[in-house]
């Protein structure tokens, strides 16, 4: 693939009807006006002053209110802009694979999979990731294409990463975790800078950004990213053919923001976004497939504060195109521009919000939010279906109170709770041969209440104990209950179901915490044990006979339950002012109780999370500082585990072994001026081959990368 | 109830002894509990360093309406408690020209709490041994948008300074909305969210 074969910049079909641009207007007016709230992770607030001001970071994800980190009762990270500088990674897996709790799966150059907490596979439906608030993964399969996130390393000024079920605040993605990219605000932030790279193995990857306070009332961010990728190598031996296909990716994104805050109490902002870019994707039935993307976003935000706190909305529209000669199968044509009948995927996403903080109370806050998303989905997911697609709409109605309560000195409580309900409308294509019909799945609706409730006890200045617990839900994405193809050449019908079941997953955690003042270190120990009920799979690897299909057909189908436990250990510290270090080791025990995965033998769905799960991960890193220099290594252990392969739809999945292994990284700059460094920079330093992701998936390469970094 | 009726029992010289004991030794606990409390009271007077006093600053700048471009940074002391001025002068020559990350430029002074004038002062910093004047100096603040700030945690628990504060290991900000009330302050939502409210 070139650059040339695949153009990033073809339009999207997905456009809103105007119809719903009303509905989503409607619905932020109308929750605004009722008193019903948004999450606070809106609310523009000043984080460096903050942050300067209580001498640690500051946050607003664990429970809608800024929060200083040390106070926040459940289990969060959170990577600061000098963090990932000082971390030296390249993508933003790169910047999340060192924490405790997290597995990094790279099934190729430009295909990471990120999971908290276990249950990783190939497009993970378990993690919510936002942007500044807004929900930025792809609906369509409730996955995140990390490479196509419109934000730049450079901009970041933190990255939250909270641990466990998180629906009831994040929303219904958020089962296993949620990850908060905050970026520079132009109300309050001025800064700019950039990185250019280039690989020994023909990489390219720049961004450049600023963020300035253009008047007292006016400020202006903008970004922009390009990266030209190399596929993991193809010329080792033993490769799958289909992997062999993947070539090199482009990757393009830019963004702007202006936000104005004309009085002290009103601020607003509104933030536009473009993305197009080429993925070397594994799917969920482990096949690989090349699509091209193109996403964009608009977005407004007003807050205005009050007397006895601050009422805000938050509207935005987020569209996802994927095209593909084949999303399923390995028979990719030389030219992918010739191949004049594409496979595609488009949804467009509405979501309004709209919120009411309450503050007026020294001891406790109260948060309610609404939210309604809309989300139009056409698709044709197989070239060959002869038809023009299918178009479902989701439409879901949330609504969730949180109170905050300091109990005491020492003791402080966190209650929310959200309640959820999705509806769908289906309209198109469904083979003939299927028992089912549009109607069936019209009448579907899903509803459920997710809660989170959290106890810490801190009996002095250095010490807390915590305790939580948590339900989270995940209601079906568009996959799993609306699409549907059919592929002449392997008689393979492509179906939905609509039996298809809420995922729940309960979770208990424990925690303890203790820092240390005199070495600026922290431990951290944390204990959990969650169950997960009905966990759903998008896709079969085999057509199976479903009730209520009356066909064979690769279907989704809730698959089971699994329970795990584990803990976590986390210890960081600084030496002095230009040396850092820090380790952690995660522990976890996957049991599954899967039902629907294999028959006589034969796996019929590419799932098993005790083998997908390794039981162990360390991290270990060591940065410094000196004069003019900056150094670091990074080392990542992962203990066994096995992944699911499927060679083709319709043949059964098989597990693969994938060994453990160190996968070691560093670099180096040297500071020309305060403003331009020149880096180095390894990923894989210490094997020119290795295997992450099995004997079945292109083997990750040992890279080099040399360039600048720009900060002012 | 049960309990003390054991020490009633006049046939038991056991439970009389126990009793007796017991006695002391509440007594001998409530004796240390007291002579703790005044040890805390004379060294309630945690001096500011230089630290806290950019804490503080750092403050002025979630105060709505914005403070205007100078603020007055008033330093009290007890010119009848030996060492109180030089602690004073010793704090004024700690507060930097300009408050951090904001365009207000600073000017300290000090004042002794016998000649009280909070006129146009934005900060009034508390030397140690003040207690008996945190009311003289809270009445003194009222209505005048004065954040009055002590290094000692009990002047903000009882509404006589709007912070106390101390940096040491980690930043903390006791706040009093009912001294920042009577003192005409208002701050910005989310300082109050971040700060301890006492």
């Amino acid at each position: 693939m070139s650059a040339q074969t695949k153009s990033p910049r073809r339009t999207g079909r997905a456009q809103s009807t105007p119809a719903q641009t009303v509905r989503a207007a409607t619905a932020a007016i109308g929750l605004i006006t009722a008193g019903v709230a948004p999450g606070a992770s809106s609310q523009p607030i000043d984080y460096a002053t903050f942050e300067n001001l209580f001498g640690e970071p500051i946050t607003t994800s664990a429970n809608g209110k800024p929060q200083r980190a040390s106070d926040v009762a459940v289990t969060m990270d959170i990577i600061t802009a000098e963090d990932i500088r000082r971390s030296g990674a390249l993508t933003l897996p790169g910047v999340l694979k060192s924490l405790a709790g997290i597995d990094y799966l790279p099934f190729s150059s430009n295909h990471q999979e990120i999971a908290v907490r276990g249950y990783n596979q190939a497009f993970n439906p378990r993690l919510m990731v936002l942007i500044n608030g807004r929900q930025a993964y792809v609906g369509l399969f409730g996955f995140v294409a990390w490479d196509q996130l419109p934000v730049t390393l450079s901009e970041i000024r933190q990255i939250e990463v909270v641990r466990g079920p998180m629906t009831a605040l994040f929303g219904f993605n958020a089962i296993s975790g949620a990850i908060n990219i905050v970026t520079y605000d132009p109300s309050y932030d001025s800064a700019g800078g950039g990185r250019v790279y280039r690989s020994t193995d023909g990489d390219t990857s720049a961004e450049a950004f600023v963020s300035t306070v253009l008047t007292d009332t006016v400020g202006l961010r903008l970004s922009a990213r390009f990266s030209r990728l190399m596929p993991f190598d193809r010329a080792a031996e033993d490769q799958p053919v289909m992997f062999s296909q993947f070539e090199d990716t482009l990757s393009y994104s830019t963004l702007g923001e202006v936000t104005y805050r004309p009085t002290e109490r009103l601020s607003l902002a509104i933030e536009g976004s473009y993305n197009a870019g080429e993925i070397d994707a594994v799917t969920p039935i482990y096949s690989a497939t090349q699509m091209d993307s193109l996403t964009w976003s608009l977005r407004a935000r007003a807050a205005y504060d009050l007397p006895f706190g601050q009422v805000f909305a938050d509207v935005s529209r987020n569209a996802n195109k994927y095209e593909s000669p084949n999303f399923f199968f390995s028979d990719f044509p030389e030219d992918m521009e010739d191949d004049a009948v594409e496979a595609f995927l488009e949804e467009d996403l509405i979501v309004a919000r709209g919120g009411l903080l309450l503050t007026a109370w020294d001891t406790a806050t109260l948060r309610f939010t609404g939210e309604y998303r809309n989300n139009d989905i056409f698709q044709r997911l197989i070239a060959e279906t002869p038809n023009d697609g299918t178009n479902l709409t989701l439409d879901i109605w949330s609504a969730s109170a949180l109170m905050d309560w300091q109990m005491t000195d020492t003791t402080s409580a966190s209650l929310s709770l959200r309640y959820d309900r999705q509806s769908v409308d289906k309209e198109g294509f469904i083979p003939e041969a299927l028992a089912v019909t549009n109607a069936n799945f019209s009448d579907i609706s899903y509803d459920g209440l997710s809660a989170n409730f959290a106890v810490a006890y801190r009996p002095d200045e250095v010490t807390t104990w915590r305790a939580s617990a948590a339900r989270g839900l995940r209601v079906p994405s568009a996959a799993e209950i609306g699409m549907f193809g059919a592929e002449p050449e392997f008689d393979l019908l492509l179906a939905a179901n609509p039996d298809f079941k809420v995922t729940t997953v309960d979770q208990i955690e424990a925690g303890y915490e203790r820092r240390f003042p005199r070495i600026d270190g922290d431990l951290r120990l944390t204990l959990f044990a969650q169950h997960n009920k009905d966990l759903g799979y998008v896709f079969g690897s085999v057509p199976v006979t479903l009730p209520r299909l009356g066909a064979p057909a690769i279907a989704s189908r809730n698959i089971g339950n699994s329970k795990a436990w584990g803990f976590e250990i986390e210890f960081e510290s600084a030496l002095n002012d230009s040396v850092r270090w820090g380790a952690n080791y995660s522990f976890i025990d996957v049991t599954d109780s899967l039902n629907g995965t294999s028959l006589n033998g034969q796996l019929l769905y590419p799932v098993g999370y005790e083998q997908q799960s390794p039981k162990h991960h360390a991290n270990a890193w060591i940065d410094a500082t000196w004069q003019k220099w900056e150094a670091g290594l990074d080392l990542h252990f992962v203990s066994k585990r096995s992944l699911p392969s499927v060679f083709d739809l319709g043949q059964p999945a098989a597990f693969a072994p994938v060994g453990a292994h160190v996968i070691v990284d560093a670099h180096a700059a040297y500071k020309v001026t305060d403003w331009l460094a020149l880096e180095v920079k390894a990923t894989g330093l210490t094997q020119k081959l290795q295997r992450l992701a099995g004997p079945n998936f292109l083997p990750a390469e040992r890279r080099i990368w040399g360039g600048l970094r720009v900060e002012f | 109830m049960g309990q003390w009726a054991i020490f009633r029992n006049p046939y038991s010289k056991v439970m009389r002894c126990t009793a007796r004991a017991a006695r002391a030794a509440v007594l001998a606990a409530v004796a240390g509990v007291a002579a703790l409390a005044q040890v805390a009271s004379a060294t309630e007077a945690r001096v500011l360093s230089p630290q806290d006093i950019e804490v503080v600053t750092r403050v002025l700048q979630f105060v709505t309406p914005e403070t205007t471009n100078t603020a007055t940074v008033a330093i009290l002391f007890d010119p009848q408690r030996p060492g109180s001025q030089s602690q004073a002068d010793t704090l004024a020559a700690a507060v930097p020209p300009r408050a951090p990350d904001s365009r207000i430029s600073l000017q300290a002074k000090t004042m002794p709490v016998t000649a009280l004038n909070l006129e146009g002062v934005s900060i009034a910093l508390m030397t140690p041994g003040l207690t008996d004047h945190h009311q003289v100096i809270s009445a003194a603040a009222a209505g005048r948008r004065v954040i009055t700030v002590s290094g000692d945690k009990a002047c903000a628990e009882a509404q006589h300074c709007v912070f106390s504060v101390s940096t040491v290991p980690y930043v903390n900000l006791w706040f009093s909305r009912a001294a920042a009330r009577a003192a005409g302050l208002r701050f910005s939502p989310a300082l109050l969210m971040l700060v301890k409210k006492v």
